[in-house]
């Protein structure tokens, strides 16, 4: 600690220089960052994903006839079908914004084990037909209490009785512990059925809970000849897989980040090495100054090494930092695809990755100075 | 603190190139504590040389380097560093302070070295730059003091950490006169507190402030100064 | 002027071995920049150029209304022998209209990997080979209509291991064997898709409802008559397209994507590198500062020293941009990639890295260059006379 004013002067020794490296690195921080913050959503999003649970929707993204519903429930192996709709709403402005999923609350919750609501909860919704459930994070963000009546504005579902903002009251929490940190609403479908303008009688896609994980396969292809020859056809499959579809459409996204992250890490490396020993080659003299006052060979080595951690660290912050405004941003421009946080395991490993760069490019200039001589470099010639 | 610093057949070499050049000849040396050693001599004669072996920063290629009893030219590195930071100061020609410390944090420089708390760090620095004159400069960067300063700096960080032993090398050489005398004084003034000096020039009016003079040519001492153009 | 220039150019030039290092990382960083850029712009334009392949202007398809993807299209049988009865259609000698009704699934088959993977599996009616003349047989034989037969595109190959002549796949209805290998002339999303004969894989799959009609125009002109006739029909509900322009629409999303992908990433390496690049320069001024402030002083002109500030800098650029479209063409020409469009089985295709790419990463490399070299260039034509008289 006492020694940060040396090293910090050490690095600001040459203002521009530092700045624009400091500058040129803060940008591969930044790429890491987005990347990683964006694989890292698909991931999570992805491993979330159960296996015993179904999706079934049409491949043209066209409603389907609830009545589907009591089809899908004949097939062998399907223990439980529901329907989520979901659509974009906000709260007061545009920029408040939210999912709203139009539910049965009879099935709902049984199919999705991992959305925690309270059973007092659950009847209360079920008893009122503008009842909502919020999520926590939503509670959180917009300082919902039990009994408010609230106005939620769904743009893509217009009312029959003209405009789209929807009355609500809220009648409890629930917890959504795969997402937590997204703001969810949970609504009758019943109530948003009759009151909207179009589209009525149909669901955006069906949930088939089954019994054996292992004949998804089968499950899905049943499922899919019941609609084959209908002019709503169906494509059925595990929500992994589905969640993997939709976000991997562009190309295996792990692949490519790594790919990228190695060439600029790479090129990170030689920039800051080259910096360091720069600035190590005309600062000679004032390391054999410091060995003459007492430094050791390693004393003098470590600050070498604590100047490139200083550097990459500040980079790493300042990449880092920008990414993290800027991925909620992204997360907007996809229309909530992406969730707007930066998951912290990115800063840990960002930081880790700024600090093994320190170690590896000021390797070199750590050992020079270890080994600088000290009568050598104080020589007025 | 007084220093006794002896020196027996000492020899020291230099490679240039393929040759290997002899810059001290058996040299023997003996300075008595509380002295005030001027070295003079031509440039080559090996003085500064000689001055960085006193200190430990070099290391001799034959014979002994004792101060205060201690073979510095035996020691390890390691406690050779922490040595010189508990018993010599360095005031060098072109005084080597860090451009981008403060004056303050560039007398604290040795301390860093010790267990010392952050206030005693700071009492130490603050007395040692009054003993210099330049307790209202503490917070000035090297670049907004003048040389004279610049080289007070030095010296009160070549005195923080109360080492008995004073190296100076040319220590007026970048200064007018008037500061000249006026570095010298200061000298003077620790000599007399029981510092030991050794200090190399070439100005004979420097060497005037010490209480002894050695002169030195191609790597022996000499008992008279050469007449040479300087 | 030029000889100016090219006095202060060979000032800078000659202090450059002191400045191997920045330089060095400069070049590496443009390298990077361009490699990654043209690579991402390989990849999706790879994928359009594929699906662009596919369709020729003189044949049309036809698929249900709304249907952006013959995945999500269902044509009854009765609309689709309409469809192929209508006025525009050529006939062939036999007086039998060119065209083919067919069925598009997807299949789960092993990849090369192991895991499961999404093929096409596209039902072609009989006169499927007179409509698409460009796909031709490369290994064994045609399928034999009726029978449990199928051939493979020689795109899918590379990625799976049992599509070979001679090799059975497990269908939900029983083995089918593969008989022949097809390629496209100019390559096209088919390559990556399996073939079989209509009838047999919907009776075997239980369907009676096609996915697409494609039939041969009699001419281009043609088009504009076969669809208005189709679309007015309001009993049919169906959307006519030229088959090229259908295929090329589907690319257009993920092109989009990956354009956008390309030049984000490519920008935010593009600032990371004219940060690099000022510092380079800002070294390379103040390296030769003297020199030049001695030059200033014999009377030269500060447009000789922007230009010979600007040179040097895009001179690193330029040797970064060749040194990254080299590495891109290296490592990524020829490769097989494999996009999902629309969440349907994947597409594979070659990449490859063209000219107009390797020249879009030049200018590229050029405007860092610019950028890396515009405050250098001026602090150097600002140096003031006076410094050529001070010692360092």
């Amino acid at each position: 600690m006492k020694y940060l004013p040396l090293i910090w002067s050490g690095l600001w020794r040459w203002r521009t220089r530092t700045t624009m490296t400091l500058l040129s690195a803060a940008m591969a921080f930044f790429l890491f960052g987005m990347l990683k913050g964006v694989d890292g959503s698909i991931k999570q999003l992805a491993g979330a994903a159960h296996i015993d649970r179904l999706i079934s929707g049409n491949p043209a993204l066209l409603p389907l006839p609830l009545a589907y519903l009591r089809e899908v429930e004949q097939v062998p192996g399907v223990a439980a079908v529901t329907y989520a709709n979901a659509a974009m709403g906000s709260y007061q402005k545009p920029a408040n914004r939210l999912f709203v999923y139009a539910i049965d609350p009879r099935q709902y919750f049984s199919i999705y084990p991992e959305t925690v609501a309270a059973h007092s909860d659950q009847d209360s919704m079920r008893r009122n037909p503008a009842g909502i459930l919020v999520s926590l994070s939503a509670a959180r963000m917009f300082g919902w209490k039990r009994g408010d009546r609230i106005t939620i504005h769904m743009g893509s579902v217009p009312r029959e009785a003209g405009g789209a903002d929807w009355p609500m009251e809220i009648m409890g929490f629930c917890d959504y512990t795969t997402s937590p940190d997204t703001p969810i609403i949970l609504m009758n479908y019943a109530y948003l059925d009759a009151a909207r303008l179009s589209g009525k009688g149909t669901v955006q896609r069906l949930i088939v809970l089954i019994r054996d994980p292992g004949r998804s396969g089968a499950i899905s292809g049943a499922v899919d000849s019941l609609f084959a020859n209908s002019p709503i056809t169906t494509r059925t499959e595990t929500e992994k897989d589905f969640a993997q579809a939709q976000l991997s459409q562009i190309g295996d996204v792990g692949f490519f980040v790594n790919a990228i992250m190695s060439a600029v890490f790479f090129t990170l490396l030689l920039l800051v090495a080259n910096s360091l020993l720069r600035s190590f080659r005309e600062r000679r003299r004032e390391f054999a100054v410091l060995k003459a006052l007492g430094f050791s060979d390693g004393k003098v080595a470590v600050l070498v090494i604590a100047e490139a951690a200083m550097l990459c660290g500040l980079s790493a912050l300042v990449g880092l930092g920008l990414a993290r405004g800027v991925l909620p941003l992204l997360g907007r421009a996809t229309g909530g695809l992406l969730p707007a946080l930066m998951p912290p395991s990115v800063l840990f490993v960002g930081i880790a990755a700024a600090m093994l760069v320190a170690l590896a490019s000021g390797a070199i200039p750590a050992w020079r100075a270890q080994r600088l001589s000290i009568a050598d470099a104080l020589s007025v010639h | 603190m007084t220093s006794d610093i002896v020196l027996k057949n000492v020899v020291k070499r230099y490679r240039r190139g393929r040759e290997q050049i002899e810059v001290l000849h058996h040299l023997n040396l003996a300075v008595t504590a509380g002295d005030f050693l001027a070295l003079m001599g031509p440039s080559g004669s090996g003085k500064t040389t000689l001055l960085n072996l006193i200190g430990g920063l070099d290391r001799p290629d034959g014979g002994e380097i004792l101060v205060e009893g201690e073979r510095i030219d035996r020691m390890p590195p390691g406690p050779l560093a922490a040595w010189r930071a508990r018993n010599i100061g360095f005031i060098f020609q072109f005084y080597n302070l860090m451009p981008s410390l403060t004056a303050a944090r560039n007398v604290e420089l040795p301390l860093l070295l010790a267990p010392l708390s952050k206030a005693d760090r700071r009492q130490r620095v603050d007395a040692v730059l009054d003993i210099v004159g330049l307790g209202g400069r503490a917070n000035h960067k090297p670049s907004q003091l003048s040389g004279g300063e610049q080289q007070r700096v030095a010296i009160a960080r070549a005195l923080v950490a109360d080492p008995g032993l004073l190296l100076c090398d040319e220590p007026t050489g970048d200064l007018d006169r008037a500061t000249a005398d006026d570095i010298l004084g200061l000298l003077q003034v620790l000599n007399h507190r029981s510092k030991t000096i050794v200090m190399v020039t070439h100005d004979a009016r420097a060497a005037e402030h010490a209480s002894h003079v050695l002169h030195m040519d191609k790597g022996a001492l000499v008992s008279e100064p050469r007449d040479m153009a300087l | 002027m030029l000889t100016q220039f090219r006095a202060v150019f060979a000032v800078l030039l000659g202090g450059i071995g002191g400045r191997a290092g920045a330089s060095a990382v400069t070049i590496i960083g443009v390298a990077g920049v361009v490699g990654v850029l043209i690579a991402i712009l390989a990849m999706g334009q790879g994928f359009q150029r594929t699906l662009t392949a596919t369709g020729r202007s003189d044949r049309a398809i036809v698929v249900s209304k709304g249907a952006v993807y013959e995945g999500s299209s269902s044509l009854a049988r009765d609309s689709a022998m309409r469809i192929v009865s209508t006025a525009g259609v050529r006939k062939n000698a036999q007086n039998d209209p060119i065209a083919s009704m067919e069925m598009l699934i997807q299949i789960r088959l092993p990849g090369n990997d192991g895991a499961l993977r999404a093929v096409s599996l596209r039902g072609v009616g009989r006169r499927a080979q007179d409509l698409r003349p460009e796909i031709r047989i490369v290994q064994g034989r045609m399928f034999q209509p009726g029978l449990r037969e199928l051939i493979a595109g020689r795109a899918l190959q590379s990625q799976f291991k049992g599509l070979k002549v001679g090799d059975r796949i497990m269908l939900e209805t029983g083995p089918w064997a593969i008989v022949g290998l097809f390629a496209a002339q100019n390559g096209g999303a088919h390559d990556s898709e399996l073939f079989g004969d209509v009838d047999a894989l919907m009776s075997a799959h239980h369907r009676t409802n096609f996915q697409s009609v494609t039939v041969q125009l009699d001419a281009p002109s043609s088009y504009a008559g076969f669809s208005a006739a189709l679309e007015s029909d309001a009993s049919l509900a169906v959307d006519v397209h030229r088959e090229d322009q259908f295929y090329a629409a589907q690319s257009r999303t993920i092109t989009r994507v990956y354009t956008a992908i390309g030049y984000f990433i490519g920008i935010v390496m593009a600032v990371g590198a004219v940060f690099a690049a000022l510092n380079t320069m800002y070294a390379a001024v103040a390296a030769q500062a003297g020199q030049i402030a001695t030059l200033r002083a014999v009377g030269f002109g500060a447009g000789a020293i922007l230009g010979a500030v600007f040179s040097e800098a895009l001179l690193l650029a330029l040797a970064g941009a060749l040194l990254g479209a080299g590495l891109a063409a290296l490592l990524f020409n020829g490769r097989a990639l494999g996009i999902a469009p629309g969440a349907q089985a994947q597409l594979f295709y070659a990449v490859r890295i063209t000219p107009q790419l390797a020249m879009q990463g030049v200018l590229f490399a050029g405007a860092i260059g610019l950028l890396g070299g515009l405050f250098p260039a001026i602090r150097a034509a600002r140096i003031p006379v006076a410094d050529a008289l001070r010692v360092t």
